[in-house]
Parts: C-alpha cells; sequence; structure tokens
C-alpha cells in the first residue's frame, strides 16, 4: 500500500493507511513541519532539507511503504474548472490543454491533467465540465526528484481538490444527497469544498487572518441546507482518533482529512 | 472512458521518457561520433606511421641504390653475365654439334667385323676405303662369284643401308687367275 503524502505550504502530512474491501484502516498519521524557504510556488527549493525532514519523520514513524501518493496542497500547482464541449476522448486531453494554456496564460512548459465532472447539455449541444490541474514540469521535478533521492517513489501525484472528490466519491459523507461544504483550515487559509448530491460543486480559499481554537469552532456552524465537515490539519492523530468516535451520517462535524481519503474508517 | 482522477505523474513520465530518449540519443550521437573520430583518427595515425617509415626505407633504398662501390660491382657483374650469356651460347653450339656427330656414320671395328665376317671362303681384301659416308671394298676372289656372293651377302646381313656391287675384273699373277671385285656401301645414319 502507498503511503499518502501531503505537501503544504510549510507542512507535511502524512499518512500509512491500508486499503481492503473498500475499507480503510489507518496505521500511522503524522504531520512534519517545514521551515521557510523550503518551499515556493516553484516547488522545492531545498532538496536537501526537504529530503532530510522527510526521511527522518517516516524513520522515526517506522513507515517502510516505499510507493507514495503524492498531494500537492500549495501555490505550486494551479487547478481550474473548465467547461469545454464534449469531443472524442482522445482529443479532449489537446482541448483541455490548450484551454488551460490560454485561460491562465500558461506556457508549454506546464503538466497538466484533469477528471471530468460532470457532463450537460445546453442550447443542444454536450458539454463536459472539468477539473484541471496545471503544474510546472520543474516544479513537479523538484517534488519527485527529492522523493527519488530518499528512495521513495512516487506513483500518483495529485491536488487536494481532486484528493477530496475522490475521498467524497469513495466514503459516505455526502450520501443524503444534501449539500455539504467540506472546510479545511491551516496557518490562515480556510478552504471550502462545496458538494451537492455527491458531486463536486465548487472550491472556496478564504484567507484567514487571526483566529484562536475558540474561533476556529466558531466556523463549525452549518446551515440548514448546508452540513459542514470540519477538520484540523494542525493535529491529524487527534483528528484520527476523534473522527471514529464521530458518525458519519447525519450532520454532525466530524474531523477527516482529505488526503487521507476512506470510505469508513475502521473502528478496531 | 471517462476520465476519473487527475494524476500528474503520468504526464511527467511522459516527459521524463522523452527527456531521456532525447538524452540518450544525443548520447549515441556523441558516442557514435567519438567513435568515427577515434577510428579516422587511429587510421590517419596508422597511415601517418606507414608513410614516414616508407619514406625512411626509400632513402635507405636510395643510398643503397646510388652508392658507387654497389654500382661498380652491378656493372661488373653486368659484365659477367654478358660472358656467361656468351658461354652459354657456345655450350649450347657445342651440344647442338656433339648431338650431330652422334648421329653422324661413323667407322669403327663393328663395321670391319661385318666387312671381313661377311667374305666368301677363299677371298681376301684387297683394299678398303672410307671417305665418311660410302665404304670402297675391293676383294680378291679366285672365282668370278666370290664378289658377288659378298656384296650379296653384305647386303644380307642389313647392317649398311644400301650395298652396291659394281662388278669384277679378273688378273692373272704368276699364271693364276684372279677375279678383284669391288663394292661400294653406305653406313646408316645414326649406327
Amino acid at each position: 500500500m502507498a503511503v499518502s503524502i501531503e505537501v503544504r505550504n510549510n507542512r507535511i502530512h502524512v499518512v500509512d493507511a491500508v486499503v481492503n474491501n473498500n475499507k480503510i484502516t489507518c496505521k500511522k498519521a503524522f504531520s512534519l513541519d517545514l521551515p521557510d524557504g523550503v518551499l515556493d510556488a516553484k516547488g522545492i527549493i531545498d532538496n536537501m532539507q526537504f529530503a532530510r525532514i522527510l526521511e527522518s519523520g517516516l524513520e522515526l514513524h517506522h513507515v517502510k511503504s516505499k510507493k507514495v501518493t503524492l498531494c500537492i496542497n500549495n501555490p505550486s500547482i494551479i487547478y481550474r474548472e473548465l467547461v469545454v464541449p464534449r469531443v472524442d476522448d482522445k482529443k479532449l486531453a489537446f482541448v483541455v490543454r490548450s484551454e488551460m494554456i490560454s485561460s491562465l496564460n500558461l506556457t508549454n512548459e506546464y503538466i497538466i491533467d484533469f477528471i471530468i465532472l460532470d457532463e450537460y447539455i445546453d442550447q443542444h449541444k454536450p458539454f463536459y465540465r472539468i477539473l484541471a490541474a496545471a503544474i510546472l514540469d520543474s516544479a513537479m521535478k523538484s517534488f519527485v526528484d527529492t522523493l527519488y533521492s530518499i528512495k521513495l517513489k512516487p506513483t500518483v501525484v495529485e491536488t487536494s481538490t481532486s484528493s477530496v472528490i475522490k475521498y467524497v466519491d469513495m466514503s459516505g459523507v455526502v450520501d443524503d444527497g444534501e449539500p455539504v461544504i467540506i472546510a479545511d483550515i491551516e496557518d490562515g487559509t480556510l478552504k471550502l469544498y462545496l458538494f451537492e448530491e455527491k458531486k463536486y460543486v465548487l472550491t472556496r480559499n478564504t484567507k484567514i487572518t487571526d483566529y484562536s481554537m475558540d474561533d476556529k469552532k466558531t466556523l463549525m456552524v452549518s446551515s440548514k441546507t448546508t452540513s459542514t465537515k470540519w477538520f484540523n490539519s494542525n493535529s491529524p492523530v487527534r483528528r484520527m482518533s476523534e473522527s471514529r468516535k464521530s458518525s458519519w451520517s447525519g450532520k454532525s462535524i466530524s474531523l477527516m482529512k482529505p488526503v487521507i481519503a476512506s470510505t469508513k474508517i475502521s473502528k478496531s | 472512458m471517462k476520465k476519473q482522477n487527475i494524476n500528474l505523474m503520468e504526464g511527467f513520465s511522459a516527459i521524463e521518457k522523452r527527456r531521456s530518449q532525447k538524452s540518450d540519443r544525443v548520447i549515441v550521437f556523441m558516442a557514435l561520433f567519438l567513435s568515427v573520430f577515434l577510428i579516422v583518427g587511429a587510421f590517419s595515425f596508422k597511415l601517418y606511421l606507414d608513410n614516414s617509415n616508407l619514406k625512411d626505407k626509400i632513402k635507405v633504398t636510395e643510398a643503397y641504390v646510388n652508392d658507387p662501390i654497389l654500382k661498380a660491382r652491378i656493372a661488373a657483374i653486368e659484365v659477367s653475365q654478358a660472358k656467361i650469356n656468351d658461354l652459354n651460347q657456345i655450350d649450347q653450339i657445342l651440344d647442338e654439334l656433339n648431338a650431330s656427330f652422334e648421329v653422324f656414320p661413323r667407322i669403327n671395328t663393328l663395321s670391319l667385323r661385318v666387312i671381313t665376317s661377311n667374305m666368301p671362303t677363299g677371298t681376301s681384301l684387297k683394299s678398303l676405303a672410307f671417305d665418311g659416308q660410302w665404304f670402297t671394298i675391293q676383294l680378291i676372289s679366285p672365282n668370278y662369284s666370290g664378289p658377288s656372293q659378298f656384296a650379296v651377302s653384305l647386303r644380307d646381313s642389313e647392317f649398311f643401308e644400301e650395298v652396291i656391287y659394281q662388278g669384277y675384273t679378273s688378273e692373272v699373277v704368276n699364271g693364276v687367275t684372279r677375279y678383284v671385285g669391288k663394292v661400294v656401301a653406305i653406313l646408316k645414319v645414326g649406327d
């Protein structure tokens, strides 16, 4: 089983989990702080330090797995929702790439991938709603090379949004069909993922300049029509233990982490 | 098939593969270029060495050929060679002469024995002459048939190529008539 590593601005989250019959059992989860200047929007700047921190963290927590699912959740990755005419699958990648390059003014040095969120017909013409992600080749290389340098093999590299979408697809978080907001807050950034009828609708990022733990709880407000799934990225282990106690059904507040998306948390 | 997951690693792997192939191509091209350069260089160096060796050998050979002592020796050898050629010609001529002599008719004891043994009883040899080819034999017989018998006997011996009986004359000596016959015979060539 691959170990999941989420790289944020100043922190790395690591989750070692086992999937069995669509059930995920979390074996280990921990976070590693990154000092300033290790990462920026162009990828990893200080490869040596990043590798040392990650390697020592994996050794400390006895993580043996070498395959890695890497979730890049920082400004080095760009994602955008696009609407493109429905075309042949073989041509879709080219259309998405062209659309991304023109809409975001990207260069050819960007690696682009996408998922089809939805398909709909507008004025008798079929369209795809697509979530596309782009990363600079050099930034990607910095991540991959750094992982290779400590003998880790990245098999999947994705964005936080696609991780959350995968998680929602697999889990029972939004089974009831009502709109649900999944909130991810860390270091002054609030990320909201809105789902409706188990379908991804949108993501919003908000800066929070000053808040305390008490302030966080004020964010755990669920509206009459929307439930908010809340987690604190600063303490993943505690978050997991609390999530075990929580019920996944209903509109209760649960603590979770997108990168370790699971359908059901093992109670054993 | 509808695309379900984002995986930027796939795109990156494809780019890395292209990069690697490009790098491999460059390495192969460089290796090829280097190999060709080394081969051509080595071959040129070998040719240069061969050329130098040949030039040295030409110099040595020219010095040897232009040596005055050697030239004098060569001239002497040429003179000697001409003499040897003359001697060889003489030798050849002598051999031819010898061969001619071998086949040339020669008088020997066998010829004389054949002549005397074929003389009839009572006849005696008066004279015998040989001019290089022909024997002229004169014999004295007490009867007139003696010379002709001798000629027949000589022809029957097949020792001679041709035997010609030239007749006889009679003469009286001391009251006794005797007959002098003349026979000429030619030897066979090569005997």
